[in-house]
């Protein structure tokens, strides 16, 4: 068969026109002539008549075993083709079976042929033909299973996600063996094209929560996805606000529990990290290891999480309201015990409070980015020596020291960074209306916050749920977890298509 | 169109609420919202107020204030052991007047905040008490809890300059002495704000604890001869704003009993051989019933209490039916005897600190309508008759008293 779309198809052209010429060897050469990983060579099969094909692969990309002993041996060496007097005998061969590899797509547009061979590794280009036969022989080295690094539990399952989405998907469905269980993938990113899943239980995940995600990422035009931040921040729906609107996590068995109980997942090629949606407050509140201990035990721990939160965002402010406004609401004996400490020491207690909680954010900087050895060097160095000698210097009273401390440390005892970096940010904010107009000003700041926090809705589901609204069901599992047993139906704010658990 | 007006206005409903807030809060108007507010280690923290008639002039006062300020916090060459009192003295107007004084005329920055005690000396109490108490109930920094004493015999600052020692300075005294009110219950404390609302009443006289200067046996650790100590004992009666009298030991126990608020006490009482039995009371109530019969208004007066059996000087077991009967009409005649006392004492002041006239208002309405103009004719004739019931609740498990045969 004449290609009709022209063989000789020079110059590089686009994916839209690509999508409408047919495959073929000029015209694949033509617009991977720029990469030199990419292989071209014509093999003759095993056919009754010479048939010459032209073999397609990306070095690299493509297994060479499997290229060998399932691509090139079958069609070089194999009784398959033996009676085959065209191309069109092999191609039927090949439908048939004659090529023993599971994971093989016949492509009949040339952008279909290219991309296959870009991200599956290799293809057979049948020139007269103009069809392409891609294989899925992907080879190159994955990143071993390790323990969580983040999220790490004592009683629980050990594995990870790892940056190749097919293995995190077969994780998944290892864990989830229900044939409702959809995984829907999307290719995202002009530049990239990266495969992004998104996963759920058909006939549990409310659908028009589904819709709208997929509609999201159908629509999304991004040029790569090389950071989650360039997916999970087109997909959200509140753009100006410093709270996380998905949750991440690495672990299977955290991911497959979110499934099941409804919400949906997204996993993207090449990032070892999935995204859950729709999340709340309360998920962010959630440790990894609240499902393997005792309910009550667990409970308690949730309950000291959010007075944490509050004493992250709140302390500082509140130090200084009542230090520099209403200081008839501390009693006398610790009053004087903090004004002796503050003696000699020249600045106000508002710009105290400001230069300790730099003085933090520069800590905490400084430990990330520096090696784990090092970084625990600069806490002591910064956090104790430092610390110590800004007092005896007189240039911080201990009183602040311990409130900013205490304030950061509550933050970091939370379980979501994300979260944690939001409510850094709000402690700032809290203290500077608490310096500069009291109590009043804290008030004013709570409100913001609880206000910045009640805009928000991940995929139609109010971030405050089930605290705002009345939905007392969906209590079981936010500021106590209720014991299993009493969990017997999903949360309420899903609104998913089967109630029960 | 309709969308974006609904975003501005929720865009701009924080920032708008905010300035409403602070423009009806005063924070605005008073200065108060600002940059660099005053830091408080430059505060002088009043703990004690003492008010006096000044020596100065006539309708003066003389205000000593104890408390804590900056040079107090422990520094360089001060003992580490002594306690240095931080008072200041001044003559002026009123109060605020002599604040506003102490403010401008040296370096100390006045905050009521964490006043707890207010001393009233004997001379202006028995003028006009209104004078000393008016402006801590207006002064927003000022807790309306705080306490007030009354110096009984003695000026406020003599009281407050005299009883600091290196043990124990005035307010701290003050605070073990609240704290040990209810021990012997001779007295009781009296917030300012419930002062100031038997001042106001139409029914009830006021009464306030009085400071009486007593010998010096609480600070053992070291002694200070020039000092002199302080006890807590008995009220004083105010009648129409002004210092009628003194309640002072058992007469003030009976007035606490009539009140039902003895929390511990103790009584002692004779047991058939004529030795000491000494009872502890553990609680008491009281009742008022306000009755009219024929015109003629009276009241019950009921007042019930228990007691453990706390000390016997007696060798001989009184754990028998019999015997703990008697000690039990024994105490109520003490109890009586004491109430009594003090139901004659507020007669004879014409002073119903015992809210009486409060008791017929609120279960003989119209009768008191009546009543009200003319009481301080009807209270001191008012026939009272006094009910006491008791009950030994406790003799634990040591039988017989010490020395005794078994």
């Amino acid at each position: 068969m004449d290609n009709p779309y022209g063989q000789d198809m020079k110059g590089r052209l686009s994916d839209e026109d690509l999508s409408v010429y047919r495959p073929s060897v000029g015209l694949i050469k033509e617009q991977l002539s720029s990469n030199s990983d990419v292989f071209f060579r014509d093999i003759t099969v095993n056919s009754a008549v010479p048939i010459t094909l032209t073999l397609v692969y990306a070095d690299g990309v493509a297994d060479q075993t499997r290229l060998s002993d399932y691509i090139i041996k079958p069609l070089v060496a194999g009784d398959g083709f033996k009676d085959a007097r065209s191309e069109e005998d092999v191609l039927t061969r090949v439908r048939e079976g004659a090529i023993y590899y599971g994971s093989q797509f016949i492509r009949y547009n040339a952008k279909d042929a290219i991309d296959g061979i870009l991200a599956d590794g290799a293809a057979i280009i049948f020139d007269k033909l103009c069809v392409a036969v891609t294989f899925d022989i992907k080879g190159f080295s994955r990143r071993t299973v390790n323990e969580p690094a983040g999220e790490n539990i004592i009683k629980g399952g050990k594995d990870t996600l790892v940056e190749a989405i097919r293995f995190n998907t077969a994780t998944i469905r290892s864990r989830l063996k229900t044939s409702n269980l959809a995984i829907e993938e999307f290719t995202v990113g002009r530049q990239s094209k990266t495969k992004v899943a998104v996963i759920y239980i058909r006939d549990i995940t409310n659908p028009m929560l589904v819709d709208a995600l997929k509609k999201r990422l159908s629509a999304l035009s991004i040029s790569d996805t090389m950071a989650l931040a360039s997916i999970e921040e087109n997909l959200k729906d509140v753009h100006y606000t410093m709270f996380p609107q998905f949750l991440t996590s690495e672990r299977p068995d955290k991911i497959c529990s979110d499934i099941a109980e409804g919400r949906v997942c997204i996993i993207i090629d090449g990032i070892p990290i999935a995204l859950i949606a729709p999340v709340t407050l309360a998920s962010f509140m959630q440790g990894p290891e609240d499902y393997t201990q005792n309910a009550i035990t667990v409970s308690l721990v949730r309950i000291m999480r959010y007075i944490l939160m509050a004493v992250a965002i709140m302390v500082p402010g509140l130090y200084i309201a009542v230090m520099t406004f209403n200081i008839e609401m501390i009693p006398t004996n610790y009053l004087m015990a903090i004004v002796t400490s503050r003696q000699g020491v020249p600045f106000t207690i508002f710009f105290e409070a400001l230069v300790m909680l730099f003085a933090f954010e520069i800590l905490l900087e400084a430990g990330l980015r520096l090696p784990k050895i090092t970084g625990q060097a600069v806490s002591i160095v910064g956090g104790i020596i430092v610390g110590q000698a800004a007092i005896t210097a007189k240039l911080v009273s201990p009183g602040i020291l311990v409130v900013v401390a205490l304030s950061v440390i509550a933050g970091l005892a939370l379980p979501n960074k994300d979260m944690v970096n939001a409510l850094r940010v709000w402690r700032l904010v809290i203290t500077l209306t608490g310096g500069i107009a009291g109590l009043f000003g804290i008030q004013l700041g709570f409100i913001m916050f609880l206000y910045s926090l009640a805009r928000i809705e991940t995929l139609g589901v109010p971030y405050l749920a089930p605290f705002a609204g009345i939905d007392s069901r969906s209590f079981g599992d936010t500021i106590v977890r209720m014991p299993m047993k009493s969990q017997k139906k999903r949360p309420e704010f899903l609104k998913t298509l089967d109630q029960e658990r | 169109m309709e969308s974006v007006r609904v975003n501005l206005f929720r865009k701009a409903a924080i920032p708008v609420l905010a300035v409403l807030v602070a423009l009806f809060t005063k924070c605005g108007m008073q200065g108060e919202l600002g940059l660099l507010p005053e830091q408080p280690e430059h505060l002088f923290l009043v703990r004690v107020l003492g008010v006096d008639k000044s020596s100065l002039g006539e309708g003066l006062l003389r205000i000593t204030m104890e408390g804590s300020g900056p040079t107090l916090a422990v520094g360089p060459g001060e003992p580490a052991s002594g306690k240095v009192p931080y008072i200041i003295s001044m003559d002026g107007h009123s109060v605020y007047d002599i604040s506003q004084r102490i403010d401008t005329t040296s370096d100390l920055d006045i905050h009521w905040g964490h006043i707890s005690f207010l001393v009233v000396g004997e001379d202006i109490a028995k003028e006009d008490i209104n004078k000393c108490i008016d402006m801590m109930m207006r002064e927003h920094e000022a807790r309306t809890s705080i306490i007030i004493f009354v110096a009984y015999g003695s000026t406020a600052e003599e009281m407050i300059k005299k009883s600091n020692t290196s043990g124990f300075l005035f307010h701290e005294r003050l605070e073990q002495l609240v704290q040990m009110a209810g021990e012997y219950s001779v007295s009781a404390k009296v917030p300012l704000y419930r002062f100031a609302d038997m001042l106001s009443s139409d029914t009830c006289a006021a009464y306030a604890p009085c400071l009486i200067p007593a010998e010096y046996v609480y600070n053992t650790a070291e002694m200070d001869k020039d000092k002199q100590g302080i006890n807590l004992n008995g009220f004083a009666v105010f009648k129409d704003g002004r210092l009628a009298g003194y309640m002072l030991n058992e007469v003030a126990r009976g007035f606490n009993f009539a009140i039902g608020k003895v929390k511990s006490t103790s009584i002692v009482v004779k047991d058939t051989l004529g030795s000491n039995v000494t009872l502890e009371v553990i609680n008491s109530q009281a009742n008022i019933k306000p009755l009219i019969t024929d015109g003629k208004p009276s009241v019950t007066l009921e007042v019930s209490f228990q007691t453990n059996i706390a000390d016997l000087q007696s060798t001989r077991s009184i754990f028998t039916e019999r015997e703990l009967d008697r000690l039990r009409l024994a105490q109520e005649e003490e109890v009586k005897k004491e109430v009594q006392s003090a139901v004659n004492y507020c007669k004879s002041l014409d002073a119903d600190i015992l809210d009486f006239l409060g008791a017929f208002h609120r279960t003989c309405t119209v009768e008191w309508e009546k009543m009200r103009g003319d009481w301080d004719r009807i209270f001191p004739a008012l026939d009272v008759n006094i009910i006491i019931r008791s009950e030994i609740k406790r003799t634990y498990t040591i039988r017989e008293p010490a020395g005794g045969k078994e």
